[in-house]
């Protein structure tokens, strides 16, 4: 041992031969995972202790910036470890090369799961459509953005940076993701007076005389309100705008510089974060399934040992077990592969198949070839590639898999003592998959647009709900628009409908009020 | 490893252990916590484990708080779910525990947040002092202060005060040179710091307490008592630890008793509220002359006084306040609160260093200890 070694490096000595068995494995699950046709992104296992894990997954990118609201998470993730609770099993970042952390204090058998799940994820990530448009820098883009907000914290104030963080994150849901690219101030506001004044002039490309009858009688009207519009300013947004962060950025008229850069990171970083929560049952349907394959096949080929079988195999269980009160993304998207996987090879039951035959979809003939072979591999590949978890659900989920996983519809039911019970209240396959399809609208979250960035005349920002059968939760109508209108500075409306009343929401600076309004 | 060049996965430690930045921002979080905390203090501090415990222990108080979030739109909570059995469920079943597991639904996230009783004690006492607290020279307590010795030769510089040496030395280079740069330190510039008894006067005080443990008194005005002399005591003895306390109990007659039975004692007997205040008179003019001693009586009753002793207590109370008491606190306890004694007094003592208050739940009790011991009320 040389002068210059440090503790570490001795502490480093001490992992050497688990390390090497850790690499060799990997080499295994790489292979076998390539014979298999997955194609993930090269990928970096970072061996780690439990709170560095905890922390990572708690901000959900290493280096990302601070604030309370990660460390509220890493309190709640790190007590749940430490009372033994539960445990973060994996954790996998979105880039090129992918970032994973495997747990120092897990038994390697453990860490050998971990690693054939991850590189399923790397595959999903790197092979699904959904996942295309997302930056693979993104750990050296948060770091940035990271220094920039630090650097934020010192030239305007801690108190400064953290309220702007708060109400930036509170709506940090609402951007386009079909617009992640969107134009600054000034080429935002040229573009949308071209889009209008080629509005204003449809006919002008339009040889003459043709549909004149036409022109009359469709734009007599138009013409008014359009040589209304002509000496008016312009209407920001023309069209209702779902990207609300992004319009604050541009067009909140009273932010300085580093107040829209600010807005700006937690734009970009949402961004990021949307086709995660798109695609959280696709993501581990394809992980649970991998990993399954994979261990099995490293067991198959003598290099897993009777007692560690026993301990992956004992994990796994944990991991798909179902949850009488929730969906365990892990188990249904374990099943639901496992369900197409019996459909292309042509293995369901009987009973299942007289089924199928009753809704008219084919049957596919019994296959017995080499599982490598299996014609159930090209197409789950193109089922993984072109679905999120709302698609996946609405084109895939059937009477087989309910039935196979005994799912049910329950409710909540308040006695006369004021205790809860929960009880089963409908098992049809149909309801479920309704259910489950629009919960996942907009990943759960209300779709609210931007109407109008100059109501009143006064620059005031006008919001509304776009109403599909889901009302808003009134008291989260109040404590939202305060924060809102620390960002936007001017009075915020929000007009909200639901199927009894419709109301609109507003907040000056003083006090929220509201209103009942008529359409 | 044959296909090391196709295989594209590493693996790698690193030094973690200066990582920090989750418990920092958890720090944050707990401090943001106890803002809340701090702002519903009310509702914290009659909590029965804040009030039976050791004010001077190291316990602490788990106060339970939805986590703290920020807002965002939401749709309103559903009633429905949807789960996975073992087979064959079918509707009308019942899922889960029954009974046991109301909020804890998912967007229902209950907090403990975990605080030192030192910390809830040092939010109430930041707005609390002694109104019209005067100096009074009857002892003179003796304090240590830091004194600084003027020039020492040979000392040993333990005791060094680095900032007025390099001071004084800069200070001699500007007399002997013209200019005031360190230069050339020398024992003759060594200040030294000295610990040194001074004496200076004390604000001596005595708070009396008096509380009535007569059979009208129910839990709740027991209760509210003791949480109310809970943190009397506990703030004095934290913050004045000079002040005597003295305890009270009565019924229809008056006695001195020790903490400890004050605070347990209990009796089935009709009240007289004149008897605890005919004693205070009477321990002001042989123990506690106010010309030496800051005095605070305070009384608790539920104000349902024996019939016709009403104008006697009046009488007392301004009797206690002509002999010049700091102040005189009424506290009248009661859900159903009836006019009673604090209808009588308010009608008849117009001084205002006569306090009358009432308590009616449990949430009282904070903004009435802010009434008793208000800080800013000072005399000129």
């Amino acid at each position: 041992m040389s002068m210059e070694s440090t503790p570490f490096d001795k502490a480093a000595n001490r992992y050497e031969a688990e390390d090497r068995d850790l690499e060799a494995a990997l080499a295994n699950i790489w292979s076998i995972a390539e014979e298999n046709h997955l194609d993930p992104f090269p990928t970096h296992f970072e061996v780690v202790p439990p709170n560095v894990i905890s922390e990572i997954g708690s901000y959900g990118l290493p280096e990302r910036y601070s604030h309370w609201t990660h460390g509220r998470e890493y309190r709640q993730i790190k007590t749940m470890y430490d009372w033994g609770l539960s445990k973060i099993y994996e954790l996998v970042i979105n880039s090129n090369p992918a970032q994973a952390y495997l747990m120092e204090n897990n038994p390697p058998i453990e860490n050998k799961l971990v690693m054939a799940h991850v590189l399923a994820h790397s595959d999903f990530f790197k092979n699904n459509k959904l996942f295309a448009p997302t930056r693979r820098d993104m750990p050296e883009a948060a770091a940035h953005n990271a220094v920039r907000i630090q650097g934020y914290e010192e030239q305007y104030g801690k108190m400064a940076v953290e309220q702007l963080l708060d109400a930036t994150l509170s709506i940090e849901e609402h951007v386009d993701p079909y617009r992640p690219n969107r134009p600054q101030k000034e080429d935002e506001l040229r573009n949308w007076r071209e889009q209008a004044s080629r509005k204003r002039r449809p006919h002008e490309s339009i040889p003459a005389g043709q549909f004149d009858d036409i022109f009359d009688i469709a734009s007599k009207p138009v013409l008014k309100v359009i040589h209304d519009q002509h000496t008016e300013a312009l209407h920001i947004p023309p069209e209702p705008d779902r990207d609300i962060l992004g319009f604050i950025r541009n067009h909140g008229p009273n932010l300085q510089e580093w107040q829209r850069d600010v807005i700006d990171i937690v734009r970009s970083e949402s961004l990021y974060f949307y086709p995660q929560r798109r695609t959280q049952i696709r993501n581990e349907c394809c992980a649970s399934h991998w990993h399954k394959r994979i261990m099995r096949e490293m067991s198959d080929r003598n290099l897993i040992s009777d007692k560690d079988n026993e301990i992956w195999w004992r994990q796994h269980s944990g991991v798909v077990a179902p949850d009488p009160k929730r969906i365990n993304p892990y188990y249904l998207g374990m099943k639901m592969y496992e369900y197409l996987e019996d459909y292309y090879n042509g293995t369901l039951s009987a009973e299942e198949n007289d089924w199928l035959i009753k809704e008219h979809i084919p049957v596919q003939p019994r296959f017995e070839g080499r599982l490598e072979d299996s014609p159930a591999i090209p197409a789950l590949r193109d089922i993984m590639i072109h679905n999120d978890d709302q698609s996946f659900i609405r084109n895939h989920f059937n009477k087989i898999v309910a039935d196979r996983m005994d799912m049910y519809i329950y409710e909540e039911r308040v006695d006369f003592d004021g205790e809860v019970d929960y009880v089963v209240i409908d098992n049809g396959w149909q309801k479920i998959r309704d259910m489950l399809v629009s919960s996942m609208d907009n990943s759960g979250m209300p779709y609210i647009t931007v109407v109008d960035g100059d109501y009143n005349n006064a620059n005031q920002l006008y919001l509304r709900h776009e109403y599909e059968g889901k009302a808003l939760d009134p008291d989260y109508i109040k404590k939202t628009l305060p924060y809102i209108f620390r960002l936007w500075q001017k009075p915020v409306h929000l007009e909200a409908r639901s199927d009894k009343a419709n109301r609109v929401y507003s907040y000056d600076g003083t006090e929220v009020s509201e209103k009942r309004i008529s359409f | 490893m044959e296909n090391n060049e196709r295989w594209f996965a590493s693996i790698s430690r690193q030094d973690w252990s200066f990582e920090r930045r989750g418990d920092q921002d958890a720090a944050r979080h707990n401090e943001k916590v106890k803002e809340i905390i701090k702002d519903n203090l009310e509702g914290v501090i009659s909590d029965g484990e804040i009030i039976t415990a050791d004010p001077r222990s190291k316990k602490t108080i788990k106060v339970p708080m939805r986590s703290l979030e920020l807002p965002r739109f939401r749709y309103g909570d559903e009633r429905e779910g949807i789960g996975m059995g073992e087979g064959g469920s079918q509707p009308g079943d019942g899922v889960g525990d029954p009974g046991k597991e109301a909020g804890t639904d998912p967007g229902e996230e209950y907090y403990e947040a975990e605080l030192s009783l030192q910390e809830i004690q040092e939010m109430v006492f930041e707005d609390l002092g002694l109104p019209r607290i005067k100096p009074k020279e009857q002892k003179d307590i003796p304090s240590e202060i830091v004194k600084y010795d003027d020039v020492r030769h040979n000392r040993s510089p333990s005791g060094l005060d680095i900032s007025r040496t390099i001071m004084q030395n800069m200070l001699r280079n500007a007399q002997d040179y013209g200019v005031a740069e360190i230069k050339g330190i020398s024992p003759e510039d060594y200040r030294v710091r000295r610990w040194e008894e001074d004496v200076r006067p004390e604000n001596s005080a005595v708070v009396i307490a008096m509380a009535d443990i007569s059979g009208s008194m129910g839990d709740f005005e027991k209760y509210i008592t003791r949480a109310f002399c809970w943190w009397t005591v506990s703030f004095l003895r934290t913050k004045f630890p000079e002040v005597e306390l003295v305890f009270i109990s009565h019924d229809t007659e008056a006695q001195e008793v020790t903490e400890k039975q004050f605070f347990s004692r209990g009796t089935g007997g009709g009240t007289r509220c004149s008897a605890p205040n005919e004693l205070a008179l009477e321990l002001l003019q042989h123990r506690y002359p106010p010309t030496s001693h800051n005095v605070y009586p305070l009384h608790f009753s539920d104000g349902d006084n024996q019939y016709g002793d009403n104008p006697r207590c009046v009488d007392l109370v301004q009797q206690l306040l002509d002999s010049e008491v700091n102040q005189y606190a009424y506290i009248q306890i009661g859900k159903t609160s009836s006019s009673g004694l604090l209808n009588e007094y308010t009608k008849n003592i117009s001084d205002e260093r006569f306090k009358g208050l009432k308590i009616t739940e449990k949430e009282g009790v904070l903004a009435a200890l802010k009434k008793v011991f208000n800080p800013e009320e000072q005399e000129d």
